[in-house]
């Protein structure tokens, strides 16, 4: 077929990029070669890891168990808090990397033990086609998949990705579209549209919200998180609400407040959120789970480990309630 | 006044038609520069990716989830050009 122009439009991510020849996108990771998108991090890895679940975090999914974890360089969302940008906003060339074809990356989780595969630390969008064929084989191999996302996917390539897809604790990051724009260079629509998505396509469902001091901490911001992810998604999807740490280009702010946290936890509990979590204060009691019903104390977690269990075959052990989760 | 329009017109015809060659002229000559500095560019770019990806030993591979765009004008979306070594912060 005659090429009739050597410009090419990435389809993957809602920013659609047009590249004319040895162009980049905005994830610094394709790029179009003679005419072909090309992409730079498929099988580099510039992070691995075994990580508690907890660390994730994903507290419904396999507690306690260890998670085999990848990364590559990329991100194609640019936020201004980012913790991870020595790794998210630079391209695979000025990264340390360590070659690891999918099939030695589920060969080393088997290995290390590790009943899942986690795909995060910078952005598994701008590492997808790593991402799909890792999931594919580790699925075949039994075991699961788990994404951590900012979710700025289009539908199409996210519809394929869910197919071998376990579990996801996706960002969301605020409920304003000029959040989106002005810190993380993206919009919320889309990011909304993942969501449920993921949740239509049977992913067990987590969602990370980090709270920033003066940029998306008030009541307001708060509650409209809340409401959207109980109607959208359901109440017993698990939102923890994380405490940001000056970073990158946010020096200037403070940390969170631990009382802006529990205050977002208590409004996510009138609400009807049955499971707000609170995380980045190791010790503090919004790490634990605890039954929705009768308060009783479900799992108890230091830091990123488990102190205890008491839940028994996926039911409170108190009033019996079935804990919406992935257990064993 | 029958000789002046007899000698005039055909000096103001012959006036125009030149302009209009030197103008054709004109407009042909940039277009083959603007080529020019399109090819220009898009060689420099291919010489300083392929500079930094030989340095790096990465080997690119074929993505998903794209298409050839055949459109003359580019619609608004983000791009950026990196050249060897250059930091994207």
């Amino acid at each position: 077929m005659e090429k009739k122009s050597r410009k090419v439009k990435c389809l993957l991510c809602p920013k659609e990029c047009v590249l004319s020849e040895y162009e980049r996108g905005d994830c610094r990771i394709r790029v179009n070669i003679d005419g072909e998108l090309m992409t730079l991090n498929y099988g580099y890895t510039v992070s691995t890891n075994i990580d508690p679940m907890e660390k994730k975090p994903l507290f419904h999914f396999l507690p306690g168990t260890r998670i085999f974890s990848i990364a590559t360089a990329g991100c194609n969302l640019h936020c201004k808090f980012c913790q991870n940008w020595q790794i998210s906003q630079f391209t695979p060339e000025e990264v340390k990397y360590y070659e690891m074809p999918p099939k030695k990356v589920v060969k080393q989780a088997i290995t290390f033990n590790c009943p899942s595969i986690a795909y995060t630390y910078s952005e598994p969008v701008t590492f997808y086609e790593y991402t799909l064929d890792t999931s594919r084989i580790a699925k075949e191999r039994g075991l699961k998949n788990f994404l951590v996302t900012a979710a700025y996917i289009n539908e199409e390539p996210l519809r394929e990705l869910c197919k071998v897809t376990d579990a996801t604790n996706t960002d969301l990051k605020a409920m304003s579209n000029d959040y989106y724009k002005e810190i993380c260079d993206g919009t919320l629509e889309p990011v909304l549209r993942s969501l449920e998505i993921m949740k239509s396509e049977g992913l067990w469902v987590e969602v990370t919200n980090l709270i920033l001091p003066t940029l998306n901490d008030n009541d307001e911001d708060i509650k409209r998180l809340c409401r959207w992810v109980v109607t959208n998604l359901g109440a017993d999807v698990p939102i923890h609400f994380s405490r940001f740490y000056p970073t990158y280009k946010l020096k200037n702010l403070p940390p969170t407040p631990v009382s802006t946290l529990s205050r977002a936890r208590d409004i996510a509990l009138s609400e009807g959120v049955m499971f707000p979590y609170i995380g980045n204060i190791p010790g503090h009691p919004g790490e634990n789970t605890y039954c929705p019903s009768c308060g009783a104390l479900l799992i108890e977690r230091q830091i990123y480990f488990i102190r205890q269990d008491n839940i028994i075959g996926g039911k409170c052990p108190n009033c019996g309630l079935e804990i919406p989760g992935i257990w064993e | 006044m029958n000789l002046a329009i007899r000698y005039t017109l055909p000096i103001t015809t012959t006036f125009i038609c030149i302009l209009l060659i030197m103008f054709f002229i004109y407009t042909t000559s940039q277009t083959e520069v603007s080529d020019k500095s399109a090819t220009n560019d898009i060689e420099n770019r291919r010489s300083e990716f392929y500079k930094g990806l030989n340095k790096s030993g990465i080997k690119p591979k074929t993505a998903l989830y794209w298409e050839e765009y055949g459109g003359e004008k580019v619609p608004e979306g983000k791009v950026l050009i990196m050249s060897e070594g250059m930091r994207s912060e």
